[in-house]
């Protein structure tokens, strides 16, 4: 599971109660000092998994295993493709949701270990407070963009399938005499 | 050989070394031009892009996430850091063969009189007058094809809003964009599927190519070359189909020309260590900030069927606010309204019944790129810069103006709530929309501004033109101060925003100097 050191929990308690620039940048630096462990990017798609699992739950549970892992797997390719510093925040940003939401509905800190109800009830009470809200957006329009990406899941809400239909110019395009 | 990808250079270990005329660093609206310029008037141009090639078959093949995985810098997550009351800023910014022209929404604006007026009365920028610049915006506009859209394009999203605003008292205009035969399928901003948004990388780069220019994409600048004071070329990586840096390449050129936007292109002059003698470098950057309001309505409105941007209105441009038509993919729409389980999916499925209109500020210049030098920017911006925004009172003003003049203009069409971009929603009011009643209840003013959802495509104005080292670091040519043969030519070189999209102001100012740069004999090679 997401799990941080004392010195990502100091960042986020100041960032809690007031996030602004100057704590941003004083948590971001030291945060950025610290050790990446090698197992944080497993225990990073945990998370990941969690909180997709409890944001797209219906009253018939999660949805099907397939497709959250088809979330998390895209997740991580996005997370993949940034620097360390976006990584690291997007990060930090799940393990406070982690540790931090359950206490939200006075839980133990652990979403993970909370039946599916109460965890909903605790991200939906952190997303009500104002700081709470900016760490749970982050996380969840990543995972929103990618399960609504879904041609099932689009159409489940009623949106329209993705439009991908092939080229159709004959535009002066750049593609020929690649190397 | 036109288009040589790094990735495919990278096995051998000794450096790759380029001679030419013209180093250009940055393929995107500024330097695709001023490599077409330049390669047809004889010069040998090189160009190196960081970003990959995606080319339209590829593009079209992409799901939305993938372009922002390949295309985008940051897969489209960098912020801002706020300064005192000031929003968290999402900079969306193209890292791509084409650059951020491949990712816009093809809106078009020539610089607004009233700005090149400004420029030329009070900063003394007698090159930049309406007169002097009109042959160069309709150069640029006659090989962009750019276009009115038709209001059979505007999506429904676009025609309540515009019913809204005519009940109100103000109209929508129809926006030009660089289009050609657009089929609206509202994803301009991942990647034109149909190649119907004549981006550079369908325009200018085959025209450059053609006149025998180089493209080299996945080829990371990191320094400037100096002898003396003159650039004599530039060196970096190349970056292999994961994106690390590998083999290193040494570019030598009789003149180096920088566009790689506002916020890389400070960034490479604070490396080079040019910064140190230009005080303005990376400061005084611009961004438009931008926001959006989403209302439902009883009717379905499919809001996607239709182009992304269509319309616009100045009407409120006095108060340094432009109103746009937009929409958002299904996820981000679901994403920006609260829930989570049951709530999150029966919010989800109002998304057919969603209208979206967004806004900008012409704002005022509170950004800063930090330089890797300093203490933060060390820490921080190891690899991607560092930018630091500070709101200023009177945009922040403009901000709460513009949400309530989107919010009212949907209650004038006949929405039935509105959901404002505030996380947590307004006090008071976190669960759910607002009605027409709620919100007259809800001062904006008073809520913090790190509250607000905010995003921004145009960084601008962080190596801005000017008449003296003293506040400028380019001149009127876009050479950097004290340096011979270094040129800026992108974004970055705005003295002030502008208001309006910037992609036709870039081009047109980048047609310019090009104009200027084929003139000017090159020197003899150092």
């Amino acid at each position: 599971m997401a799990r941080g050191n004392p010195l990502e929990i100091c960042y986020f308690v100041c960032v809690f109660f007031r996030i602004d620039g100057e704590a941003c940048l004083g948590g971001c630096a030291l945060g950025m000092l610290l050790p990446m462990p090698s197992s944080k990017l497993v225990r990073t798609e945990r998370a990941l998994r969690v909180f997709s699992e409890t944001l797209f739950s219906t009253e018939s549970g999660p949805p099907p295993p397939e497709r959250i892992t088809r979330v998390v797997e895209d997740a991580a390719a996005l997370l993949a493709a940034t620097t360390q510093k976006t990584r690291r925040l997007f990060q930090l940003c799940l393990f406070v949701m982690m540790w931090v939401a359950p206490l939200f509905v006075r839980r133990g800190p652990g979403l993970w270990s909370l039946p599916l109800p109460t965890r909903v009830a605790a991200l939906e009470a952190m997303e009500r407070h104002p700081t709470g809200a900016a760490l749970v957006l982050a996380v969840k329009a990543v995972l929103c963009i990618l399960y609504y990406e879904q041609p099932e899941a689009a159409v489940q809400v009623g949106a329209d399938p993705p439009c991908v239909p092939g080229v159709r110019k004959s535009l002066p395009v750049l593609v020929e005499g690649v190397s | 050989m036109s288009l040589i990808e790094g990735r495919t250079l990278g096995e051998v270990r000794r450096p790759l070394e380029l001679d030419t005329d013209v180093v250009i660093v940055g393929s995107g609206a500024s330097g695709a031009v001023v490599a077409a310029e330049l390669a047809e008037a004889g010069q040998k141009v090189v160009i190196l892009e960081e970003g990959p090639h995606l080319a339209p078959a590829e593009l079209a093949r992409m799901r939305p996430s993938e372009t922002m995985r390949k295309g985008w810098r940051e897969s489209g997550m960098s912020f801002t850091v706020p300064m005192g009351d000031t929003p968290a800023i999402n900079l969306m910014v193209g890292r791509c063969v084409g650059g951020s022209s491949v990712m816009t929404g093809g809106v078009c604006f020539r610089t607004p009189d009233h700005i090149l007026n400004e420029w030329v009365s009070e900063l003394g920028l007698s090159g930049l007058s309406p007169e002097l610049m009109t042959p160069y915006f309709e150069e640029v506009e006659r090989r962009c094809h750019i276009e009115l859209v038709p209001e059979h394009m505007r999506s429904r999203s676009t025609v309540l809003y515009g019913q809204g605003a005519e009940r109100l008292g103000y109209s929508l205009a129809p926006n030009h964009r660089n289009t050609k035969d657009c089929d609206g399928c509202s994803r301009c901003n991942f990647g034109c599927p149909h190649g119907a948004k004549w981006s550079v990388d369908l325009t200018y780069l085959p025209r450059a190519r053609a006149a025998g220019a180089e493209v080299f994409s996945d080829a990371l600048v990191e320094k400037i070359l100096l002898h003396g004071d003159q650039a004599t070329g530039v060196s970096g990586r190349l970056l292999d189909s994961e994106g690390k840096p590998g083999r290193r390449f040494v570019v030598r050129a009789r003149r180096v020309v920088l566009a790689c936007g506002g916020m890389h292109t400070p960034r490479l002059l604070q490396d080079s260590g040019i910064a140190e003698r230009l005080s303005a470098v990376g400061e005084g950057l611009t961004l438009h900030p931008s926001m959006r309001v989403m209302a439902r309505f009883d009717e379905p409105v499919y809001g996607w069927r239709g182009a992304l941007q269509s319309a616009h209105s100045e009407a409120f441009i006095d108060e340094r606010i432009t109103l746009m038509s937009v929409f958002v993919p299904t996820g981000v729409l679901a994403a920006t309204l609260p829930g989570i389980g049951n709530s999150h999916k029966r919010r989800a499925e109002m998304a057919p019944y969603l209208a979206v209109f967004g806004g900008m500020i012409h704002d005022d210049p509170g950004g800063r790129v930090l330089s890797r030098r300093s203490p933060l920017g060390f820490l921080l911006g190891k690899t991607e810069p560092v930018v630091t925004y500070r709101m200023s009172q009177r945009d922040r003003q403009a901000v709460s103006r513009m949400l309530r003049i989107l919010a009212e203009t949907f209650f004038a069409a006949g929405a039935r709530e509105v959901f404002l971009p505030i996380l947590g929603g307004p006090p008071g009011f976190p669960e759910s929309g607002l009605t027409a009643d709620e919100l007259r209840r809800v001062d904006l003013d008073k809520i913090p501004s790190q509250r607000f959802e905010c995003a921004s495509q145009h960084p601008l104005g962080s190596a801005r033109m000017g008449l003296s080292a003293d506040d400028a670091v380019v001149d009127q040519r876009g050479q950097v101060f004290g340096l011979r043969e270094l040129f800026v030519v992108d974004s970055s070189i705005l003295p002030t925003s502008l208001g309006v999209n910037p992609q036709v102001t870039v081009m047109a100012m980048a047609t310019r100097l090009a104009h200027q740069l084929r003139e000017r004999s090159l020197p003899i090679r150092m």
